[in-house]
């Protein structure tokens, strides 16, 4: 385990600040992805980075700390996704996809539509599972256990996201 | 649903217009069909700009003050091994019972699965534990001392049920540790805290100690 970690782990704030500078990036970009919104995706980061904090002491280096934090990061989103429930969901999360027009106009007016704000604008269930399976690498196995859908939701979920951003795209 | 039927569907899917039990039907169909699953996954590859996207996004703002200002001191989970008179099983006690009421109010107001359920906040974990593993400690040196008193059957009756709680709540803060901030796990880990104590309660009272 690494120095910073053992001196966090003891309440050291100062080392837990250089863990946040080394490692706030990623997480902040996963945060980004999963909740497809510059606001919400800050608050989020800082509740990530707030519940390490409040867990480390359980934390045995048995893994990496950046895939301990990360995994924490999207259990952080998942538990509040569920807490807040759809009817406070952004209004470009529905499933209607016709919303990704508005999305995209009132994202970037005129200009047209990138990858990164295309993936924003998925409804919120397709979404994560792009994130997680197609930009962080998870199996759908994985992203079944992590966000209790089914397997087989999780695969027809990514060929939504997919199917749409490549219409998104191509407009 | 056969797999002809799924492929007819696919774009009614990606506009999200089946209708619940079609819904329901594809996704179970995907479930199980392994053929389905790898055409769907040809059908719709992965987008060529995804490799490029960035893997870190520094936020536009710095989020450290609005962080630091919400560390609150961590509670220590070290066991306080104090040295107490023979009062000290019914404060443990009495202990146990607040701990365990609020505990018991907090899994009471768990939601049901498939319900919005919030997070057990590891702010509110860790002290919990921390009283926990004081009130526990306590609890076995008590039940230590009053061992002679127990047959010895009985005796090993309970050594062997505090070592499968030792093991379950080793093996829930295990599996804790790995998936940090799981609202269902945090919530097990009290649990079993809270059947070891009810456990080393009743232990206690067995064998006369206090």
């Amino acid at each position: 385990m690494s120095e910073l970690v053992e001196r966090a782990q003891r309440g050291d704030e100062e080392a837990f600040n250089a863990l946040y500078r080394a490692h706030v990036g990623r997480v902040h970009a996963l945060c980004l992805r999963l909740s497809g919104d510059a606001h919400a995706a800050g608050e989020l980061t800082q509740d990530v980075f707030v519940r390490a904090w409040e867990a480390l002491p359980s934390f045995r280096g048995e893994s990496a700390f950046a895939s301990w934090l990360f995994r924490l990061a999207m259990n952080v989103f998942l538990g509040k996704r569920r807490a807040t429930g759809r009817r406070e969901r952004r209004v470009f999360s529905t499933e209607d996809p016709a919303l990704l027009e508005q999305a995209r106009e009132r994202l970037q007016p005129g200009v047209r539509l990138d990858l990164e704000q295309a993936i924003a604008a998925l409804p919120e269930g397709a979404r994560a599972v792009f994130v997680l399976h197609d930009v962080e690498g998870y199996q759908h196995g994985e992203i079944a256990r992590m966000t209790g859908i089914a397997e087989g939701t999780s695969k027809a979920q990514l060929f939504r996201a997919r199917r749409l951003l490549r219409e998104a795209l191509a407009r | 649903m056969r797999c002809l039927e799924l492929r007819a569907l696919l774009d009614a899917y990606a506009r999200g217009s089946l209708a619940p039990a079609e819904l329901a039907a594809f996704e179970d169909h995907l479930a199980t069909c392994a053929e389905c699953a790898a055409w769907l996954d040809a059908t719709e590859p992965v987008l060529e700009g995804v490799p490029t996207l960035r893997r870190s996004v520094e936020p536009e703002a710095d989020l450290w003050p609005g962080i630091q200002a919400r560390l609150a001191p961590r509670a220590g989970l070290g066991l306080r091994r104090v040295t107490l008179p023979g009062w000290l099983l019914a404060a443990a006690a009495l202990l146990l019972i607040a701990v365990s009421s609020g505990i018991t109010a907090v899994l009471v107001r768990a939601p049901r699965p498939g319900t919005a359920s919030l997070p057990l906040s590891a702010s509110t974990l860790s002290p919990l534990e921390a009283q926990y593993a004081s009130a526990a400690s306590e609890l076995s040196a008590e039940l230590g001392r009053a061992r002679t008193r127990l047959a010895p059957a009985t005796l090993a009756i309970i050594e062997r049920n505090l070592a499968v709680l030792d093991s379950a709540l080793a093996e829930t803060r295990q599996a804790l540790a790995n998936d940090p901030g799981n609202a269902a796990l945090e919530r097990l880990v009290i649990a079993t805290w809270q059947q070891k104590m009810d456990f080393l309660r009743r232990a206690a009272a067995l064998s006369g100690a206090g």
